[in-house]
């Protein structure tokens, strides 16, 4: 958890991810070839692969959270937000937020709460006398978010934020040091914007060109409290993207995936998420498209101030991609 | 050319959105006896190409999609039942008591259940999560059959006469435009040409759409000629929203499609005497073109539409002569554009 | 299990056979063609099919079964030759587009399919609510009004194509099941019954009752003329498994039938309890008793004709009931029609006359 927990402390808001760019290529640097950042500040870490006429495996981990942007601030003090990827209102409400220079605050709804999901009738309140305090600490177009957190609850379940979607950055930082031989030209491409579009990951696909592809990311889980019907739970292993609302998986490289783990005895399960689309669309419609799919960490609570996840399948992910990273692509047929 | 069996037998090939794959082999089979190469590209697109024989042949890509509306496996429940979801927009006023064929290690018929009217009195269509697919087996012999969360369900298929001259069966759309490309490539057989023909079956165009450019990166054509079915009018549709059944192809005008490749279409068809309409869709052709305007370098693309009665239900219908026009439209306008021999080519 | 061969070779026949609301004779020509040289069989003012076996063991009963499918009337022929319908009784629009059908009145039958306007013309409601009938229409293929004269005329009928066909454990899926499964097994009850003596039996009448859908109204008038002592109402369940709330259909599962209701809605049928108890004595164990019948049985007008007939319901589990995919359980149809047997056999000496 140690890497993990690293990954959700450092600040990152979708457009200003440069930090945990910076974070995690320190992590990369010992265990690929190149790093590069491009126009949208992707980071693109490069590992040659061992095998002969080695195919282009891309993987893909957002690096952004969701937050808020500074609009302006009001009469007495307060401050105006806009909101930045898909925020859980009813979460947000009264936490306590950090701004990128590490100011804090408490975000809060005008008024009554109401059930009013809207950015424009939430305020951030640093505690400052008047709105000449305020402008002298932030400025319109600052960043914040919900302050980042892990608890461990028992046992396999931890909850915090934001495991969307620095769970899918550890996953792939922990497989590269994890694997032995690489036998596929890898791509870790850690990538921004996802939240507000999938943005990053379509100019890096574009450059990358890959031949397979694989996201990390969380997805939902049919377990929670009276949760919407999903046959993934936590605890069943890692989960494997059939659909989502965005793409439609390869169903050659899914079934790989599925046997690839039971053949390692990795726990996994079969995913389809009604709501919620990925990078991995973006990878699949690069160019003359790539052979894509992703890994999931099944996740309660999506966006909200404590996401619960299961670290057997945080773990079973690792192991997975790693055995993913070994085997030589350019051979097996599916 | 039995093009009527062609188009039966294509559409006997299950090819679900985004499980295109699983038929390849058999379409490929069934359609490279007609031209000189084919292959796979983009995410599960076929490419049939004829050569004109000329090296640098600017080329013309005719897109029909290949995908096939259907449903896909979201649970097994333990009584035995399947819960499904939607891949691609099936026309909820079919699901009820209808019968499927579960695509699993070998296909199994399933018939969908719900809590019956005669209970309910239900005034809504029903929503996913609120009927399942019955098989008569148990969960444990589903899963023994290779049934998973994902496994791919489609409608059941025939092809039926309506009347003299209609045909009607489930997944006309789009492969009877396939089976019209394939009539032009035929018509276009002993004809010079100064362009190379590539037929391509594009995948996802009734879901995420992810086929059509990343197939057509693959061929890098000169100007696209889209293929899809077109809204044909029946009793309860405005004439404003449909084309007419058994009076020729649409031809689609629309921002979106080139306006020089849509004029040439109208003229051709009137010189050659085809029956054609046009068909208005200002602001979206609703087809694989909407996505045109930003393929690649740019590419001049036009849509042609195929008239189908009760589109996204079991029983489209289509009359034969609409199908044997297209075909002819869709040659006569690549014999214009590039035939050898003082052709109108640049 | 050991199946009743000619049951479910007569099966796929009846179901297949087109009966709607109103238009039945096709259906009850083919029981009666299956029932020469069996019994007597007769047509009564309303188009019933009455069959009777005299029996002198002490008691007159009166099976029923419905024998109509739901259907449509035929309200108007446009231009072009689409028919516009209407359901005869509680048909699910949801039910209808893209389903095969079939027209006609007593001649030509002629096949189509169930229409409506394209999905991609729907606006606002029109996505998520159930269509309206009027909206609705059957295409059989022809272009102009013309060509259907002499064919078919306004006031003729229409209805499902449906199918027949097994699947794994003993299931069946067929069109009109629902009532076609109690009608074959009330065929196959009178060949048996047929081949005792009189004095093995009791009085048989087995009324193929039309209009069934429309409150029953031929086994109605049926028990009215003929008063007997008994009557047995063959219907069915629709299976409870697809709704965990529903505790007072708890028990009509498929396999596991058939059903046996202590009341029909308004229909106590326990208020003769020694019939009742008799009744279920005679049928064994292998039945569900439940509390509540779904009131898809139109039993409560039957059950207060003339000064009251004693009278108890069996129903076949199903799902999908009144759809061209109704799923049944031979095992049920075979339960059913054991069940029914024993009544016809068995005294009923309670001196109740």
């Amino acid at each position: 958890m140690k890497i993990l927990k690293e990954l959700m402390l450092v600040h990152g808001v979708s457009g200003r991810e440069s930090r945990v760019a910076d974070k995690i290529a320190e992590m990369m640097t010992p265990y690929v070839d190149s790093i590069t950042r491009d126009a949208l500040g992707n980071l693109i870490c490069y590992k040659k692969g061992s095998a002969k006429n080695a195919k282009k495996l891309m993987l893909a981990g957002h690096m952004d959270e969701i937050g808020f942007i500074v609009t302006g601030v009001d009469d007495k003090g307060y401050i105006r937000v806009s909101s930045i990827g898909g925020i859980h209102y009813v979460s947000a409400a009264y936490s306590a937020v950090r701004f990128e220079n590490g100011l804090r605050g408490v975000i809060v709804p005008e008024g009554d709460f109401n059930n009013n999901f809207s950015s424009s009738k939430f305020v951030i309140d640093i505690g400052a006398k008047s709105k000449k305090e305020t402008e002298r600490r932030v400025k319109v177009g600052d960043f914040a978010s919900t302050v980042s957190h892990v608890e461990h609850l028992s046992g396999e379940y931890w909850a915090g934020r934001p495991f969307d979607d620095r769970i899918g950055c550890a996953i792939m930082v922990r497989a590269a040091m994890e694997m032995k031989d690489c036998k596929n030209d890898a791509y870790f491409v850690f990538t921004t914007q996802e939240e507000v579009g999938c943005r990053g990951s379509k100019t890096a696909s574009f450059a990358v060109a890959p031949d397979f592809s694989l996201a990390f990311d969380v997805t939902g889980s049919g377990d929670g409290p009276k949760a919407s019907p999903m046959a993934v739970s936590l605890g069943k292993g890692a989960a494997i993207k059939v659909k989502d609302s965005s793409v439609i998986c390869d169903g050659g490289f899914v079934r790989f995936l599925d046997e690839l783990a039971k053949e390692k005895k990795i726990p996994a399960q079969l995913e389809i998420l009604e709501g919620g689309g990925t990078d991995t669309c973006s990878m699949q419609t690069a160019g003359c498209g790539s052979r894509a799919t992703a890994l999931s960490v099944p996740t309660r609570y999506i966006h909200s101030n404590n996401e619960t996840i299961s670290k057997k399948d945080y773990d079973a992910c690792v192991a997975l991609t790693a055995a993913l990273l070994e085997r030589d692509l350019g051979k097996e047929r599916f | 050319m039995d093009y009527m069996k062609i188009l039966d037998e294509l559409r006997s090939v299950p090819t679900l959105s985004g499980f295109e794959d699983r038929g390849a082999e058999d379409v490929l089979k069934l359609l490279s006896p007609y031209f000189d190469e084919s292959r796979r590209a983009g995410v599960n697109c076929l490419l049939f190409t004829k050569k004109c024989g000329k090296e640098n042949a600017p080329k013309i890509l005719i897109d029909a999609h290949l995908d096939e509306l259907g449903l896909i496996v979201t649970d097994l429940k333990d009584d035995g039942l399947l819960t499904v979801s939607s891949l691609g927009g099936m026309d909820k006023r079919t699901l009820t008591a209808s019968v499927f064929t579960v695509h699993a290690a070998k296909d199994l018929r399933a018939v969908s259940v719900k809590k019956p009217y005669l209970i309910t009195k239900d005034k809504k269509l029903p929503k996913y999560g609120e009927f399942w697919l019955f098989t008569g087996l148990s969960k444990t012999e589903l899963t023994d059959a290779g049934v998973r969360v994902g496994t791919p369900v489609s409608c059941q298929r025939s092809t039926e006469k309506l009347g003299e001259g209609q045909y009607y069966g489930a997944y006309m759309d789009d492969k009877s435009c396939a089976v019209a490309g394939l009539i032009a490539v035929d018509l276009l057989r002993d004809k010079p040409l100064e362009c190379d023909v590539v037929l391509m079956l594009s995948s996802q165009e009734e879901s995420f759409g992810a086929g059509f450019p990343t197939g057509a990166a693959a061929v890098c054509p000169d100007e696209i000629l889209v293929v899809d079915v077109d809204l044909g009018s029946t009793p309860e549709t405005d004439d404003k929203d449909t084309v007419k059944m058994g009076e020729g192809p649409s031809v689609t005008v629309s921002v979106q499609t080139d306006r020089r490749l849509t004029k040439d279409l109208l003229r051709i068809a009137r010189e050659k005497e085809i029956p054609a309409q046009t068909a208005l869709c200002v602001k979206s052709t609703g087809t694989n073109a909407s996505s045109s305007p930003f393929l690649l370098g740019g590419v001049p693309t036009a849509c042609i539409g195929l008239p189908l009665k009760y589109m996204h239900t079991t029983v489209e219908t289509l009359y034969e002569k609409d199908l044997i026009n297209t075909g002819k439209l869709i040659a006569a306008y690549i014999e214009y554009r590039f035939g050898g021999k003082g052709g109108a080519q640049q | 299990m050991k199946f009743h061969e000619d049951l479910f070779e007569l099966l796929p026949k009846l179901s297949l056979a087109f009966g709607p609301t109103g238009c039945e004779k096709r259906v009850l020509d083919l029981i009666k063609t299956g029932l020469d040289g069996v019994c007597d069989c007769t047509f009564d003012a309303v188009g019933n099919l009455i069959c009777r076996l005299p029996g002198e063991k002490g008691t007159s009963y009166a099976f029923i079964s419905g024998v109509d499918e739901v259907g449509f009337m035929i309200t108007k022929i446009d231009d072009k030759g689409y028919l516009r319908v209407e359901s005869t009784s509680s048909g699910d629009p949801a039910c209808f587009l893209g389903k095969k059908m079939v027209a006609g009145g007593d001649a030509q039958l002629f096949e189509g399919v169930g229409a409506a306007k394209v999905l991609h013309t729907l606006k606002g409601n029109e996505r998520t609510d159930a269509p309206e009938f009027e909206r609705l229409f059957i295409d059989l293929g022809f272009e102009k009004k013309e060509e259907l004269e002499n064919k078919i005329e306004v006031g003729d009928f229409a209805a499902f194509k449906g199918d027949y066909f097994e699947m794994p454990h003993d299931h069946i899926v067929g069109k009109a099941l629902e009532c076609r499964a109690n009608c074959a097994i009330l065929v196959t009850l009178l060949k048996l019954a047929s081949k005792l003596k009189k004095e093995e039996r009791n009085d048989l009448t087995v009324i193929f009752a039309v209009k069934e859908k429309i409150g029953f109204s031929g086994a109605v008038t049926a028990l009215h003329r003929l008063a007997p002592d008994r009557a047995v109402l063959l219907g069915f369940e629709p299976s409870c498994d697809l709704d965990e709330k529903d505790a007072d259909r708890k028990g009509a599962l498929l396999g596991k039938g058939p059903v046996l209701p202590l009341k029909d809605g308004r229909a106590l049928y326990y208020d003769d309890p020694v019939f009742f108890e008799r009744a279920k004595n005679a049928c064994g164990s292998q039945f569900t008793q439940i509390l509540d019948g779904s009131q898809t049985l139109s039993s409560s007008r039957a059950h207060l004709v003339l000064a009251g007939v004693p009278m108890i319901s069996l129903r076949l589990p199903c799902h999908n009931p009144e759809t061209p995919y109704v799923i049944v359980n031979k095992t049920d149809i075979e339960r059913t029609l054991s069940k029914v047997w024993s009544l016809a056999v068995f005294a009923d000496d309670d001196g109740r006359r």
